[in-house]
């Protein structure tokens, strides 16, 4: 039987794999129940399932899924995702009942210089929230790093969020961010999922990404852009 | 062992003589993935193909570097993740890192990003052939259209288009436009899609007392196609190079691609 940790691991490998199903074959044309099924496959064969139980998911979504894959702009709930604006998605797997999830940001489109300058801004918030992250921090500490480094950027709608969900005592809670409500201590080993989000005038953008706490910062368990994928 | 056809290999434009049969390495990876590289170049293998993607680079690259250090040429081809577009250099240099190589003999745009042809990453793969990191350069997955679409902007055709390619798949018309382009065609997957079972295959097998895969590869052979199957069982890696030393008649070919569920007009 696999301990957490490597499940944790494996469902990160399993989401990354569903990752690549959406961003490897994607075209103006496809709507999200195309991609929900190229995602079911692809999780699949690579020995895991998407993750429909909502205990398991992205439970701070703004945009439930279909099927474990998460978009993030209601247009493309029903409609072909199209070449306008930005395709914010997320998906969240499940290997042997461990959640796992990733979301990435694409345009297919030559992006104009203020969307490029905000994904910027969000990434590297993100980057800073994960150089802040340690054994013995709080979550406080990471959404403190964040919303320093993108305070100053005037290119979003409303401030941009970043959230954090792990596990407190075996049960999967809000590390850090809206919902947390306490001051949890990070401590050596702990799996915890990053979620970036910020809106600008021309769609979502959104960076996830999965973390292993250490000693003296994290290691991430996938390696899914934390940018701007521009597909064009 | 007689060999009726002495080409073992295919030239690419760039110069490059592919391998006719190369290995697969998806989705092995680790110590899995250098031993199977390992055994299929000491028998015989001499082109392996990898990708950003497979995340089996440095362990391909052990093999083959091992080899190479030995005496064996082994040609590499490798490819570039889609999400890497506008990191093209950084890409391939990440590539060459893993693989513990100077120079990629071939380099490959893993997927058309977005379906469009991504004529800005062809243009960063031509200036990485034009100086010298990698021999030959195309593309994966991608239709004839997106192929002109490259070949309209930038007046480069790719040296070789690899697709997943089967008897079921199999389409005269994309055939015949990679050879007008003189566009070597590279079949992924030969084997997967394949109904091994059906009697154009069967009866080939049987008559030339082969097994079906062998059939399927050689069917690939004649129409020009290198393929690059994946197997890690060492009996079947033989088997799969063990193909030029027989010949299908021409109306066993016609046979398996009539197999095809390619609608007439597609490409």
């Amino acid at each position: 039987m696999r301990g957490t940790a490597d499940l944790a691991a494996e469902a990160a490998r399993v989401a990354q794999v569903g990752y690549t199903a959406v961003i490897d074959r994607m075209t103006p044309e496809l709507t999200l129940a195309t991609i929900a099924a190229n995602v079911r496959r692809s999780v699949t064969n690579a020995d895991g399932a998407p993750a429909t139980d909502s205990e398991l998911s992205n439970v701070w979504s703004p945009a439930w899924n279909e099927d474990g894959v998460t978009v993030f702009d209601e247009r493309q709930k029903k409609g072909a995702i199209g070449t306008a604006g930005t395709f914010a998605f997320g998906i969240t797997v499940q290997v042997d009942g461990e959640p796992g999830s990733i979301a990435a940001t694409a345009v297919l489109h030559n992006p104009s210089d203020s969307l490029r300058a905000s994904a910027s801004a969000l990434s590297t918030a993100l980057d800073a929230a994960l150089q802040a992250i340690r054994t013995g921090t709080t979550g406080t500490a990471a959404s403190v790093a964040f919303d320093e480094s993108v305070g100053g950027h005037t290119g979003f709608t409303a401030p941009p969020t970043l959230h954090g969900l792990g596990k407190v005592a075996g049960t999967r809670a809000a590390l850090l961010g809206p919902g947390a409500i306490s001051e949890t201590v990070l401590r050596e080993g702990a799996v915890m999922a990053l979620l970036a989000h910020g809106t600008t005038p021309e769609g979502a953008i959104v960076f996830q990404t999965t973390v292993r706490v250490t000693g003296n910062g994290a290691d991430r368990l996938d390696t899914v852009p934390l940018r701007l994928i521009e597909l064009r | 062992m007689t060999t009726i056809h002495e080409t073992t290999t295919v030239k690419l434009t760039s110069g490059v003589e592919l391998p006719l049969i190369g290995y697969g390495t998806f989705p092995m990876r680790g110590e899995q993935a250098q031993q199977a590289v390992a055994s299929a170049i000491s028998i015989g293998y001499r082109a392996v193909d990898t990708a950003m993607r497979y995340r089996n680079e440095e362990a391909v690259g052990a093999a083959v570097s091992s080899a190479r250090a030995s005496g064996t040429d082994v040609l590499v081809t490798s490819k570039m993740a889609t999400d890497q577009v506008g990191y093209e250099r950084t890409s391939l240099e990440g590539s060459l890192a893993a693989l513990g190589l100077d120079k990629l003999d071939i380099w490959l745009i893993h997927w058309p990003p977005g379906g469009s042809p991504g004529v800005g990453s062809w243009r960063e793969f031509i200036r990485a052939r034009d100086e010298g990191l990698v021999d030959a350069i195309g593309i994966s997955n991608y239709s004839v259209a997106q192929i002109d679409g490259l070949i309209d902007a930038t007046g480069t055709a790719p040296d070789l288009v690899q697709r997943s390619w089967s008897p079921v798949e199999f389409d005269q018309r994309y055939l015949d436009s990679c050879r007008d382009r003189g566009i070597a065609l590279v079949a992924h997957s030969p084997l997967r899609q394949t109904p091994l079972e059906a009697p154009a295959i069967a009866d080939a097998a049987q008559a030339h007392a082969r097994t079906p895969a062998q059939v399927v590869l050689r069917w690939n052979i004649q129409h020009g196609v290198a393929v690059v199957p994946k197997s890690a069982n060492p009996e079947r890696m033989a088997q799969n190079l063990n193909v030029f030393d027989f010949e299908l008649s021409p109306q066993e070919m016609a046979a398996i691609d009539a197999l095809s569920s390619v609608p007439p007009m597609s490409s």
